[in-house]
């Protein structure tokens, strides 16, 4: 019994220990602690100054070579001195292109150089200007002013430069990568139905550039129409019979994360019809589904078949 | 730590030169004029050479009582299969990077990349995916032969379904599931600072799909078969040159149907005599054609961005025949010769009034033309009764959005923004000509502390439309109290808190607090209002031979439409509620040599309908399950070999008030589908070996 009074006072013990953490532990580096503007300034007169090393990356590499997070770089693209294309080329500036000069930051480390990650503290926008230096154009032309701009989220929230494999060229964790702050979309993609996200076959990636665009919700196409007839062009039209709220917007009926509802409609049949046509025919009320072929089967689809157009010379009721 | 002069420097920098407004540490702005370059050797820098990844080779075996089940399980194939996968790099001795991956080969669901490049002057990629989606078997009565549906040469023809004395015997099981096939080819080439690209992809759809169609006041479901593919292009070159990039290109898509037309016996009793057979339209062949500029330009505190777009889709698809039995009424023409241009532009401007403050301006202009022949069509009520020709009217659309945000950086982990954005829509042929729509937002972002981050955002919404006009076409009058949403006066809120706790650099909590109102407040009849609430709660515990996880998420929408069939008024009530748990971890270095891993997902989407009209009447369940559970073991059998056996197991159930518990026969004047819903417990076991190179 006093064996057993003794683990729980150990366990309570632990407890206590791992709150108190909670409470105060710091997870900052050294000069991480440094006031920003103080940090700024420092690493703002160094870039001025352009005090590099003598060396290059033979004089980083003398302390750095016994970390394996940096020697990691030399086994992805960021590593690579074949090219001038890679910052370690010999005709770059090497480690210092990303971190910045040297300075006096090989006397002990106390100088503070540019560093990347959430919890750096160096503000995001300053984060990327380094990345965009190499990676302008493509697919990133629009970053500036984009969401994840404005969001101050610095690539190296996503990317990982000092790995064999960026995480986000993983499919699944290039999801979890997005899903860790859209929490709204993630529990959507568990939802009835979804586009399968959650199964694998399809990317957020498939439908969002997140590095930004010029169109709405970071869509790589012009609009949001446009963005589905990427895969759904059967739909694309134009109809001789239109569905008008059909050809203006696919996401009036449909939510493209995930419904409760079947093929991620916004409500369910009939009344997602209902919402909009209200003569005799049309704005019936069904009190029990089943009996007719407003409240079963396919409810209004039994006859109207063509909602998303029809091309039937006689198709104006999208029944044919 | 003492200021030395340096310092005075960098401080002065922050202050008054230009290119430190946006703080910008590019390589383009690097003060490199004392870099003694012949000294950079690098002697130490060892990229990788050669061969490096893994490629694995497996079998599994899948036990499906339901077809559904392979949405999860990513194979239809009862029994065993191959599934190969790869995940190869080798760097050339020129830097050349040559990748190739594969996942589940051999599976319904699987992809395949292969890639080769060398950064800044070429790369080559060929990509293949299978993707797929499973419905349901169903039973149907008709006879498949393609898109044309025959009934049984014993077919007695009735008026109601319940009458149709052979439909029992009749029936036989059709599966529904549509299989997409996606292989695209891409090339890219640098010439110094210009990017040329070019790609060409090409995704074919086979399978079957629920359909339905109808004579008169009789409907019938169908497994309309797919069968088609769309063949996309795109090219173009982008060009950067300090602080500007241009950016031209090209998209062209063309989606061609193998089939022109759905055919079906009809197995009712014709109500005018010879109507026998029934035809309806598919989705038609169509064309699109995208051409777009953009550019942007950075220099210190300004960033300018914008594109030009021009599209046009267009569809001249073949017309059938109006009717199928007897003489069809002659048609204006032969095809529709149908043409909606687009034109999209988009201009930003990103002011930094200082280093804590920016200014950005957006401006966009969408228009949406048709540009159709004015005909009339002859519209059938059944083939041997035509009603009154009929001239489709088209949606033509413009909207134009200004938008005004501020951004306010306090200190260090600690901002703001305030914004506003008004947006005009011009319709053509819609219930109203047009609506204004004033949105404001305010967002505060608090990261000071690092253990604790949060934000909080909240943006309301007013959207009010003009110049009601009365339905364009009178066929089938809505009662003009109706106001369609996504028209409809409008006001909406929408809000979300987000709190980020790290306490340890290996455990962290998350939870996000959402909510949003919509409230059509002018509109008596149409969607009245909807209310969303959610939270999500999420937490992992990272450590470096094991990590584990867990969330939980809830979400709540109440939305009440209010009904009208002229004579009299009712009123609908939802209630849908969608939570999901999940558990999971990994554990490494069991015996040195085992990992074992788990992911258990549990899903609940339950829907309640409640229909108000004096009395009241309560739908029948509309509801899923699902719970999902992954568990591998991984051993290593030495550094390069391992063995991994995993088992995927999925238990689901749902029901929707449409169809569950129907028969054929349930609705006099609809031939359907037996019950549709599911309940299944299945699951896939593989096994396979993985080398590592």
């Amino acid at each position: 019994m006093s064996e057993h009074l003794y683990q729980i006072k150990q366990y309570a013990h632990r407890l206590c220990v791992i709150a108190l953490l909670c409470l105060i532990a710091p997870t900052f580096a050294a000069w991480e602690e440094m006031d920003e503007e103080e940090y700024l300034s420092i690493v703002t007169s160094k870039f001025t100054e352009g005090k590099y090393s003598a060396k290059g990356a033979d004089n980083c590499l003398m302390c750095h070579r016994r970390s394996d997070k940096v020697m990691a770089l030399f086994a992805g693209v960021h590593g690579r001195t074949g090219t001038d294309a890679s910052p370690m080329s010999p005709n770059q500036l090497q480690c210092e292109a990303c971190h910045g000069p040297m300075g006096n930051h090989n006397r002990g480390g106390k100088e503070p150089v540019l560093t990347f990650g959430v919890d750096s503290p160096l503000p995001a926008e300053a984060q990327n200007s380094v990345c965009l230096s190499c990676h302008q154009g493509d697919e990133r032309l629009a970053w500036h002013g984009s969401t994840h701009d404005i969001e101050a989220v610095p690539c190296s929230q996503c990317h990982e430069i000092h790995a064999e494999h960026d995480p986000s060229r993983d499919q699944q964790a290039a999801n979890d990568n997005c899903l860790t702050c859209h929490q709204q979309q993630k529990a959507q993609i568990h939802q009835r139905s979804s586009h399968p996200v959650r199964t694998g076959q399809l990317n957020c990636t498939d439908c969002h550039n997140p590095h930004g665009t010029l169109n709405t919700a970071m869509l790589p196409q012009v609009s949001l129409n446009d963005n589905c007839y990427s895969c759904h062009a059967d739909k694309r039209g134009p109809f001789l019979w239109e569905h008008t709220p059909v050809a203006e917007d696919c996401s009036t009926c449909h939510d493209a994360h995930g419904s409760v509802n079947e093929a991620m409609l916004t409500s369910r049949l009939p009344l997602l019809c209902q919402s909009c046509h209200a003569s005799v025919h049309s704005g019936t009320p069904v009190f029990q589904p089943g009996q007719d072929p407003f409240g079963g089967g396919r409810s209004c689809l039994n006859c109207h078949n063509m909602v998303h157009g029809s091309n039937h010379p006689s198709g104006k009721l999208l029944q044919r | 730590m003492k200021p030395t002069t340096p310092q005075w420097i960098g401080a002065f920098s922050l202050m008054l030169i230009p290119t430190t407004w946006a703080l910008d540490f590019s390589l383009q702005q690097a003060n490199t004029e004392s870099v003694k370059w012949d000294a950079w050797e690098c002697k130490q820098c060892k990229p990788e050479q050669g061969l490096s990844g893994h490629f694995q080779t497996g079998v599994v075996n899948a036990e499906l009582s339901d077809p559904h089940a392979a949405n999860a399980l990513g194979t239809d194939s009862d029994g065993l299969s191959l599934a190969l996968g790869a995940d190869l790099n080798y760097w050339g001795n020129d830097d050349t990077q040559w990748q190739l991956s594969a996942n589940d080969l051999g599976l319904d669901i699987a992809q395949f990349m292969a890639r080769a490049n060398r950064a800044g002057d070429f790369q080559a990629e060929l990509r293949y995916r299978a993707l797929a989606k499973w419905d349901a078997t169903i039973q149907t009565p008709f006879r498949l032969q393609g898109n044309a549906f025959y009934l049984p040469t014993d077919w007695q023809r009735a008026a109601t379904t319940g009458q149709m004395t052979g439909l029992s015997a009749a029936l036989h099981p059709a599966e529904l599931a549509i299989k997409r096939d996606h292989l695209s080819l891409s090339v890219d080439k640098y010439f110094d600072q210009i990017r040329t690209y070019a790609g060409l992809s090409q995704q074919e759809r086979s399978g079957r799909k629920r359909t339905s169609s109808s004579l008169l006041t009789n409907s019938v479901a169908l497994p309309e078969q797919i069968d088609d593919r769309t063949l996309s292009v795109n090219t173009g070159l982008n060009v950067t040159g300090g602080p500007w990039q241009v950016a031209f290109g090209y998209i062209g898509s063309h989606y061609r149907n193998d089939a022109d037309a759905m055919t079906w016996q009809n197995p009712y009793t014709a109500t005018f005599g010879s109507a026998l057979m029934a035809r309806q339209s598919v989705m038609p062949d169509n064309t699109a054609h995208q051409f777009q500029g953009q550019a942007s330009w950075l220099q210190g505190r300004h960033a300018i961005s914008g594109q030009l777009v021009w599209g046009r889709h267009q569809q001249d698809a073949l017309f059938i025949p109006a009717t199928i039995n007897g003489p069809s009424p002659a048609l204006p023409a032969a095809d529709a010769d149908l043409k909606l241009d687009k034109i999209d532009a988009t201009l930003r401007y990103r002011l930094h009034l200082s280093r804590k403050a920016s200014l950005q301006a957006q401006y966009q202009y969408q228009d949406r033309d048709y540009r159709n022949p004015q005909r009339f069509y002859p519209q059938i009520i059944t083939d041997s009764a035509v009603s009154a020709d009929r001239q489709p009217l088209y949606p033509d659309h413009t909207q134009q959005q200004a938008g005004l945000m501020l951004n306010y950086r306090f200190t260090s982990g600690f901002s703001s923004e305030i914004g506003y954005r008004f947006r005009n829509d011009q319709w053509d042929n819609q219930r109203f000509d047009s609506a204004d729509t004033h949105r404001y937002w305010a967002k505060l972002r608090l990261n000071r502390w690092q253990p604790l981050r949060m934000w909080f955002e909240i943006a309301q919404e007013q959207r009010e439309a003009d110049d009601l006009v009365s339905a364009a076409d009178a066929n089938g009058t809505s009662d003009t109290a109706l106001r369609q949403y996504h028209q409809a006066d409008r006001d909406r809120i929408d809000s979300k808190l987000v709190v980020q706790y790290q306490p340890l650099p290996a455990l962290s909590f998350n939870l996000t607090l959402n909510g949003s109102e919509d409230d059509y407040d002018d509109g008596q009849i149409g969607l009245d209002e909807v209310r969303r609430y959610g939270y999500d709660l999420q937490t992992s515990w990272y450590q470096d031979n094991y990590h584990l996880y867990a969330f939980y998420s809830n979400y709540d929408i109440k939305t009440q439409i209010n009904g009208s069939n002229l004579t009299s008024q009712w009123r609908a009530l939802q209630d849908d509620e969608a939570e999901s748990l999940g558990i999971g971890g990994e554990y490494t270095g069991l015996f040195e040599a085992l990992t074992l891993g788990m992911d258990l997902v549990y899903a609940d989407s339950d829907a309640l309908t409640r229909i108000e009209q004096g009395l009241s009447g309560n739908y029948g369940d509309n509801a899923s399950r699902r719970t999902t559970l992954d568990l591998y073991g991984r051993y290593q059998l030495n550094e390069q070999s391992s063995v991994q056996l995993d088992l995927l197991l999925q238990k689901y159930r749902d029901s929707d008030y449409l169809y569950s518990g129907f028969q054929a026969d349930t609705i006099t004047n609809v031939l359907f589908f037996p019950d549709l819903s599911h309940d299944y417990s299945d699951y896939r076991l593989g096994v396979s070996y993985r080398h590592d190179f």
